[in-house]
């Protein structure tokens, strides 16, 4: 007798000392995950030697992150035209995709670079490969005429944009 | 004389009845409950994008309590946001939660309670609520992924 009073003490004790909920709210939570991409511009490429007539090089990758099944690069150059500073501007810079196996790239165009973004590429995933993370090789071309000032300092700066859509 | 005899009797009854007082006493008890009331905040639509993402605030928890001892606690009714309409895409990472706008000593949203803050003194101040979701970039891109979130306050006495 006294062990069952013991053990009724000690539910007693312990149904006070729980926790009692006593009230609760609820809301429904809604989240956008919009479509992104995130472009990394190659590495500045060390100084190139024109010479006359067309020059092409490599510039390296554009790499590309997107979870967006349908994007686009673009490409703009400030200023427009390689120039010294001070005597000289070349002829416009001309870019294209370096050889890159993908079908799901729509659009490969050559591209003369201005101060306003031009598309180099589109891609669609139509193959549904889903979230993309890629390296773009891009080429760039320089025309050199006999006109053109020789001199070492000619320059512009390339602008990547990446579109998601 | 008989009537004199009778008029007495009631004279004397009246007397008794007329004189007479009683006082009695009852005791009322009451008691005063802990109690602990909880509002959701306003349904938050918030936007995330790919990374680990900032905590962002979504909103008050209402809270009015006059306990000494009490506590508030979340679980959803799924352990990731999912896509509401047209697909079943489901978002990589579970959703966190703080109480702090530097998300101090997050806790994880899951279908089991988790403890978001408690307290040791009556209250009216608002709960602030504040949400993280890291998003991967395969984490598919869509407006409308949803969980709906149950928030429980206890007391304990």
């Amino acid at each position: 007798m006294p062990l069952r009073n013991a053990l009724l003490a000690a539910l007693a004790i312990s149904l006070l000392l729980s926790s009692t909920a006593l009230a609760n709210g609820a809301f429904e939570l809604i989240g956008n995950v919009p479509k992104s991409i995130e472009v990394t511009a190659p590495e500045s490429p060390g100084k190139w030697s024109f010479g006359l007539g067309p020059n092409e090089f490599s510039a390296g990758n554009i790499h590309v992150t997107t979870n967006s099944d349908s994007w686009s690069i673009s490409l703009s150059a400030n200023p427009d035209r390689m120039t010294s500073g001070t005597y000289s501007i070349l002829n416009p810079i001309y870019a294209r995709l370096g050889y890159i196996d993908n079908r799901c790239i729509v659009k490969n165009d050559i591209i003369g670079l201005s101060t306003t973004p031009e598309v180099l590429m589109e891609y669609n995933d139509y193959l549904d490969i889903g979230a993309s993370d890629l390296d773009i090789p891009l080429n760039l071309t320089q025309y050199i005429i006999i006109g053109d000032f020789p001199t070492e300092n000619y320059q512009t700066t390339i602008t990547v944009t990446g579109t998601a859509s | 004389m008989k009537s004199t005899i009778i008029m007495l009797i009631a004279l004397t009854a009246i007397t008794a009845l007329g004189g007479m007082s009683q006082a009695v006493d009852f005791e009322i008890t009451g008691e005063v409950e802990e109690s602990i009331e909880v509002t959701a905040p306003t349904s938050p639509d918030l936007t995330f994008t790919p990374g680990a993402g900032s905590w962002q605030s979504a909103g008050n928890i209402g809270l009015s309590t006059n306990s000494d001892s009490w506590s508030i606690k979340l679980l959803s009714d799924k352990a990731k946001m999912t896509n509401k309409l047209g697909t079943t895409d489901t978002l990589s990472g579970a959703m966190r939660a703080s109480a702090s706008s530097s998300g101090t000593s997050p806790i994880t949203l899951g279908t089991s309670e988790a403890t978001l803050t408690s307290g040791s003194a009556a209250s009216t101040t608002p709960i602030a609520l504040y949400l993280n979701q890291t998003i991967a970039w395969t984490d598919k891109p869509h407006d409308d992924y949803s969980m709906n979130i149950t928030i429980t306050g206890s007391v304990t006495t």
